[in-house]
């Protein structure tokens, strides 16, 4: 049997080995995540990307509640929309559900405008997102 | 009898004594355990044979935990954000909707702290560091708003440290092996992030330099830009990463990591980044890569200190006394701080301690003095950070320029008179006051807004907003020669401000008698950056 196969199977014979065993996997395969699946290009979390390209993205979200542009300061925690800048769509999309929940029977259209070091800009969002409640790109 | 109990004892300190003495911990690892059992032989060595000396241990426990009790202090600044406006998202789902609010997270914030104090030095850290660590993950996973990448890692490697066996061995018969697999698994930890910070910056628009050019501030950026280049630095700083990741998690890689890793770090503590704690914190992981030696010499120069840490003997009267002047100590600290609700994380954080020590101490009898005053040593932490930094005016600025924004605006003066009642040498209380005041249109407000605003401008000669303010608020009074005065003020207060300039202008091309709009709001500085009570720092 090779050396690694016999120190796994060790591993595996104690609570602390299979701890041991789950937790380098998971730390393994949650990052490795980000870049097999992801919705969101945005969220880096979890994957530690830090300092990378994508973390320099700048996004504008723009709130329509009906026919009118609400200014998104007057309706979320400066700190949010900062998330929301950075693209974040699970924030993003909070915000949306958080709004038709505030305006029932109101439109709330989002728009994400964003801009990559080294990618052309994208938009996403800007429909209803009462009737789709997840962000996708033009 | 007598004789076989020595010949046991000999043998005993026989295989203790090379790991005791073995400062290299290499040495140290390498050891067979004294007595293992099959099951123990079987696992790997590699995880459970893994050693570092007492005195690197506790350096390490104090200065992480330190580093982290100071952390989370800070962390108070931020509050406010914390259930602003009912929303909030999660970074765990379901703990959505346990998130703290402001009051929760500030007394959160300030138990963990002293939760992590106690830890540090010694108290029932084997208790107080699982509670720190289950706090510490509660207000993490629970909301977005903290997004530091390195919070997560903290969270992570309190986790690890709860599994780690801080007990000293005073059984000789034992082999001294401290620290073991969790050590292991957070070196291993640490590989792993920098290996994917490496494959994500395995992108061409780091390697060719635009992604950190963006990012690298002051000093650093000038020595980068007029010698090697951004597009060299970012791929020395890809190359290091990876060679972090292939080195820092055995012994034989440590000499390569340690001078590299701190390399890094320090550079990026040169760089002005706005990243919190982070680069300190990876500068005191890479404690556990330096020598066993240096420790074993600090410790031996440090023997006073050994009274203060030394468990001793201690009759039951006698340390209830102790544990009794340090709870009232950190009651008395924490009453004398700013943070509102000191009182309350006192009196929980110091019966915390002081149960988790009576049950960890309830079997030896053995104390150290340190570890019973654990209580006022976090108190004075509190204080320190109350007192030497900007955390609590943070936190009150925050907090009334998110009600003004989000939330009551009358909440939101009350805030900033308070504001301007602890901090009444801070300009922005006031100047933001007379905003509110000024906005709210009623004549004793407005009256009320032109004391605030000559008190921003004694406050702060060389700004002009508070001049403008006050000018527009005389234009709109129909005062238009005591407006330009104050805007020519502004002009000479600040010559780079264009709002001042502009009005300056703009007043002495207006006829005389000319009405104005009332309630003209302040204006922002364009090409100046707007002293904001935002809390945006992330």
């Amino acid at each position: 049997m090779i050396a690694p196969l016999r120190h796994l199977r060790a591993l595996l014979g104690s609570w602390r080995g299979r701890f041991i065993v789950v937790f380098v996997l998971a730390q393994l395969l949650i990052p490795l995540h980000y870049y097999v699946q992801h919705r969101d290009p945005h969220d880096e979390r979890f994957a530690w990307r830090m300092f990378s390209p994508m973390r320099m993205a700048q996004c504008s979200p723009t709130i329509k509640i009906g026919e009118t542009v609400q200014p998104i300061s007057r309706l979320f925690h400066d700190a949010w929309i900062k998330i929301a800048q950075r693209g974040r769509f699970e924030v993003v999309e909070a915000m949306g559900a958080e709004l038709c929940r505030r305006y029932p029977g109101k439109e709330v259209t989002i728009n994400l405008d964003c801009t990559y070091v080294g990618a052309p800009p994208r938009r996403w969002g800007g429909y209803d997102m009462c009737s789709v409640a997840l962000l996708a790109g033009d | 009898m007598a004789k076989k109990s020595r010949q046991q004892r000999s043998k005993a300190k026989a295989a203790q004594a090379p790991v005791e003495s073995a400062t290299n911990a290499a040495e140290a690892a390498s050891l067979p355990p004294a007595a293992p059992s099959t099951r123990a032989a079987n696992e790997p060595q590699f995880w459970f044979g893994f050693a570092v000396s007492w005195p690197k241990l506790i350096t390490f426990r104090f200065t992480l935990l330190m580093v982290l009790a100071l952390d989370a202090v800070l962390q108070i600044s931020h509050a406010p954000r914390y259930g602003a406006g009912g929303f909030n998202v999660g970074h765990v789902r379901w703990l959505s909707g346990l998130a703290p609010a402001r009051t929760l997270f500030e007394i959160v914030q300030l138990v963990t702290a002293l939760c992590l104090v106690a830890a540090a030095v010694g108290a029932a850290t084997r208790i107080m560091l699982p509670i720190a660590a289950a706090l510490y993950a509660w207000i993490y996973f629970s909301s977005q708003l903290d997004s530091y990448q390195h919070h997560y890692l903290v969270a992570l490697m309190l986790f690890l440290l709860c599994f780690v066996d801080w007990q000293r061995r005073t059984d000789r018969r034992t082999p001294n092996v401290i620290g073991g697999w969790p050590l292991r698994l957070l070196l291993v930890e640490l590989a792993m992030m920098y290996f994917w910070a490496a494959i994500s910056k395995a992108d061409g628009a780091w390697l060719n330099g635009s992604t950190l050019s963006l990012q690298i501030h002051g000093s650093m950026r000038s020595a980068i830009e007029h010698t090697v280049g951004f597009g060299f630095a970012a791929k020395v700083v890809l190359l290091v990463e990876f060679a972090l990741a292939a080195t820092i998690w055995y012994r034989p890689g440590w000499w390569v990591a340690l001078p590299m890793g701190v390399a890094l770090h320090a550079g990026i503590v040169w760089s002005g980044l706005e990243i919190g704690l982070f680069a300190w914190l990876m500068l005191v992981l890479y404690l556990l890569l330096v020598p066993d030696r240096v420790f074993a010499w600090g410790a031996s120069k440090l023997q006073p200190l050994r009274r203060l840490t030394a468990q001793v003997a201690m009759p039951s009267a006698q340390r209830r006394a102790i544990a009794a002047i340090g709870v009232g100590l950190c009651v008395a600290i924490a009453a004398i701080t700013r943070y509102p609700h000191a009182l309350l994380a006192a009196a929980i954080g110091a019966s915390l301690v002081t149960v988790a020590n009576l049950v960890d101490g309830r079997q030896r009898y053995q104390a150290t003095v340190i570890t019973l005053l654990a209580p006022a040593l976090a108190a004075v932490l509190w204080l320190g950070v109350d007192r030497t930094t900007t955390t609590m005016y943070d936190y009150y600025r925050f907090w009334a320029g998110s009600e003004s924004r989000i939330g009551d605006p009358a909440r939101a003066k009350a805030l900033y008179r308070e504001v301007t009642e602890r901090f009444p040498n801070e300009e922005n209380g006031y100047y933001q006051l007379a905003k509110l005041e000024i906005a709210s249109g009623s004549t004793d407000d407005k009256q009320q807004a032109v004391v605030h605003l000559q008190r921003a401008q004694q406050l702060a000669p060389h700004l002009a907003r508070a001049f403008i303010a006050e000018a527009k608020l005389l234009l709109s009074q129909g005062d238009r020669a005591a407006a330009l005065t104050k805007a020519q003020a502004g002009a000479a207060a600040e010559p780079t401000s264009v709002d001042a300039l502009t009005l300056v202008k703009q007043l002495q091309a207006m006829a005389p008698g000319t009405p104005s709009a009332p309630g003209t709001a302040a204006p922002t500085m364009p090409g100046k950056r707007p002293i904001l009570d935002t809390d945006d720092d992330r």
